[in-house]
């Protein structure tokens, strides 16, 4: 886990030549969960008819089995769109906890531990309880997820700034101090979604109850093809700060000697992880330590160029949310856990385990 | 070509730099030197664009400062903080790689031969695959004076560049300041201003083409080595006494700071 340790035995990162391989693998690896992740369930279907089931009955002119009009409509509403939820949630969790680490220079940035997930899900919740609730539907189905995404990414915005703000010292941005404001933040939003729920109706208490676990079970599939730009734009913005975010760790001044313009870059990364987190968290309420786990795995594995990290952190923290909620909704049969109950049991050890190891470095007094 | 015109700097009430006037000519090594809070580091953080002065104005090549854009500088001018924390692992290779400024015309040949080039001189080529944070704190050092460097390796002979280095040689050992100083030289002599705030007085003394003593913002004495490089100067600015001790006329006078533990006076190293 000690990076430096690793990175001194000359195994990883990889070298330029062998980091290429790694997006392909990420690649074959999602392509297996994708087809597990459609093909497994309560109802089993065989993969050989999920062409069919996908595509329409015109592949069977090729040889492949049809699928029966329920694997059809189980694969196209139910499983599809939560696989492409979980990718690219996962993806946007990734990526902006790679950048926020970065831009705050510490590898404890997570948008669920600072509190940015949390004050997405204020942002949502109070648009929820003001709104009525847009998963009810209605006539107000549309906007009304734009709305909640709109309220989740104001939320979040809004928090990266507060903390940002807040965490910055001379020397950079204290871990200490960021820690804590995420501490105040998550306690905080807790209770103003207490508040939510004290003050809603049952219908709204249940909407209002996943926000707090985290689960990919609950967003109509509509709203999932709605958000789809939405997160992958937030992707790519974080993405174009990549040779900037390597500059900015140098420190700020530095990195303005070189040509970089700090605030702007802050600008865009803020707006670029607050909207994906926002539009993530509206969508599937918080899931936590995905954009912990995931940037300093790839960290240790292709290196610390945001150039290779960024994309490499969207393609793996897509097929862990993918592989996690395959697991989270098959391992107990039946029944199914929220995935965000998963991603906290594997990612806090996790956590703790890096405030361990780099407690001198980041002089935690621990 | 950078000049100042009657620039101040003040931070709340504090005045920090006081009236800095200061043409400083191009291919020259100018040292600002003095007791510790003079001003040297925030004098350079002007002078590199990074502070807006609260009065006055710098102007590079003819063009206020205010109205460079960030790239355009990042082009010309490279500077050295004196500290660099890097909170993430990178490759010493990575590092100096951030030194190539997005737009600067250095073909991928030159600039490989550069880096090269650069790894050799601060005897870096052993570490160039090493992490920066696992090195001491000579050797990061050494690393952050060869990005800098390689931020103005696309100039060409008699271009104009500005090299502002605060305490280049913090934590260096003797045959790695000298391999410094001389990578300074070799800049200035191919046409770049090198601006350094350096503490060691003799080699200040022996570098500078132009000495510089500020003193709580203020500058105290400003000039060619042999006019400012004296007995009373020194101790208006340090408020110690120190001998100097005549090395001949090739040499600028060394500088003895009499400590007052061993017994007996230095004698001349020549008469």
């Amino acid at each position: 886990m000690r990076i430096r340790r690793i990175i001194d035995l000359g195994v990883f990162p990889l070298s330029p030549s062998k980091r290429r391989a790694v997006p392909g693998l990420l690649v074959l690896g999602t392509i297996f969960c994708a087809l597990l992740a459609l093909a497994s369930g309560v109802i089993s279907i065989s993969p050989s008819v999920l062409p069919s089931a996908l595509l329409g009955n015109s592949v069977t002119s090729v040889g492949l089995p049809e699928a029966s009009e329920v694997e059809t409509m189980i694969v196209r509403e139910v499983r599809l769109p939560r696989l492409v939820l979980g990718l690219l949630t996962g993806a946007v969790l990734a990526t902006a906890g790679g950048a926020l680490q970065g831009l705050f220079r510490n590898p404890l940035a997570d948008p669920g531990l600072i509190g940015v997930s949390a004050g997405g899900a204020v942002g949502a919740g109070a648009v929820i309880a003001l709104s009525g609730g847009f998963l009810a539907g209605g006539v107000t189905f549309l906007s009304g997820i734009y709305a909640t995404m709109a309220g989740a990414a104001i939320g979040a915005v809004g928090t990266t700034v507060l903390i940002y703000s807040l965490s910055r010292t001379e020397q950079g941005p204290s871990v200490p101090a960021m820690l804590l404001c995420g501490i105040a933040v998550n306690t905080f939003a807790g209770a103003l979604i207490g508040v939510f729920v004290f003050s809603s109706g049952l219908e709204q208490i249940r909407d209002l109850a996943f926000w707090t676990l985290g689960s990919l079970s609950r967003a109509p599939s509509a709203s999932v093809y709605l958000a789809i730009p939405v997160l992958l734009g937030a992707i790519l913005l974080l993405c174009t700060q990549a040779k900037a975010l390597n500059a900015l760790l140098l420190g700020e001044e530095t990195a303005q000697t070189l040509g970089v313009q700090p605030q702007r870059v802050k600008r865009i990364v803020f707006l670029g992880s607050g909207l994906g987190v926002g539009a993530a968290v509206a969508l599937t309420g918080t899931i936590g330590f995905v954009g912990l786990v995931v940037p300093h795995i790839c960290r240790i594995i292709v290196g610390t160029d945001h150039r290779y990290l960024l994309p490499t952190s969207a393609l793996a923290g897509g097929l862990l949310l993918a592989g996690t909620d395959l697991a989270a909704r098959t391992l107990l049969g039946a029944a199914e856990l929220p995935t965000g109950i998963l991603t906290a049991l594997l990612g806090a050890p996790f956590f703790l385990a890096l405030l361990v190891y780099e407690r001198r470095r980041l002089h935690l007094p621990l | 070509m950078i000049k100042t015109q009657k620039v101040g700097y003040r931070t709340g009430k504090q005045t920090l730099i006081h009236e800095f006037t200061q043409s400083f000519a191009q291919g020259k090594v100018t040292v600002l030197a003095g007791p510790n809070g003079a001003g040297k580091s925030t004098l350079i953080r002007l002078l590199a664009g990074l502070l807006p002065p609260s009065t006055g104005d710098i102007t590079l090549a003819g063009q206020s400062l205010r109205a460079w854009s960030n790239s355009a500088l990042a082009a010309v001018r490279a500077y050295l903080p004196q500290s660099h924390a890097l909170s993430f692992p990178m490759s010493v290779a990575e590092v100096l790689k951030l030194g190539q400024v997005e737009g600067t015309p250095l073909s991928m040949e030159d600039a490989q031969n550069a880096k090269a080039r650069l790894l050799s001189t601060f005897a870096l080529e052993a570490l160039a695959q090493r992490s920066y944070t696992s090195l001491s704190g000579g050797e990061q050092q050494r690393v952050q004076l060869a990005r800098v460097l390689f931020q103005l390796a696309h100039l060409k002979r008699g271009q104009d560049g500005l090299l502002l280095l605060d305490e280049p040689l913090n934590g260096l050992d003797l045959k790695h300041q000298q391999a410094v100083l001389q990578a300074i030289h070799a800049r200035a002599r191919q046409g770049q201003t090198c601006i350094l705030a350096l503490h060691d007085l003799n080699v200040a003394a022996e570098i500078a083409d132009e000495l510089i003593f500020l003193k709580k913002g203020v500058v105290v004495a400003s000039g060619p080595v042999d006019s400012v490089f004296t007995g009373d100067i020194l101790e208006t600015v340090f408020e110690v006494k120190v001998q100097l001790l005549n090395r001949g006329a090739q040499l600028p006078p060394y500088a003895h700071l009499p400590m007052g533990i061993n017994q007996g006076e230095p004698s001349l190293l020549s008469p």
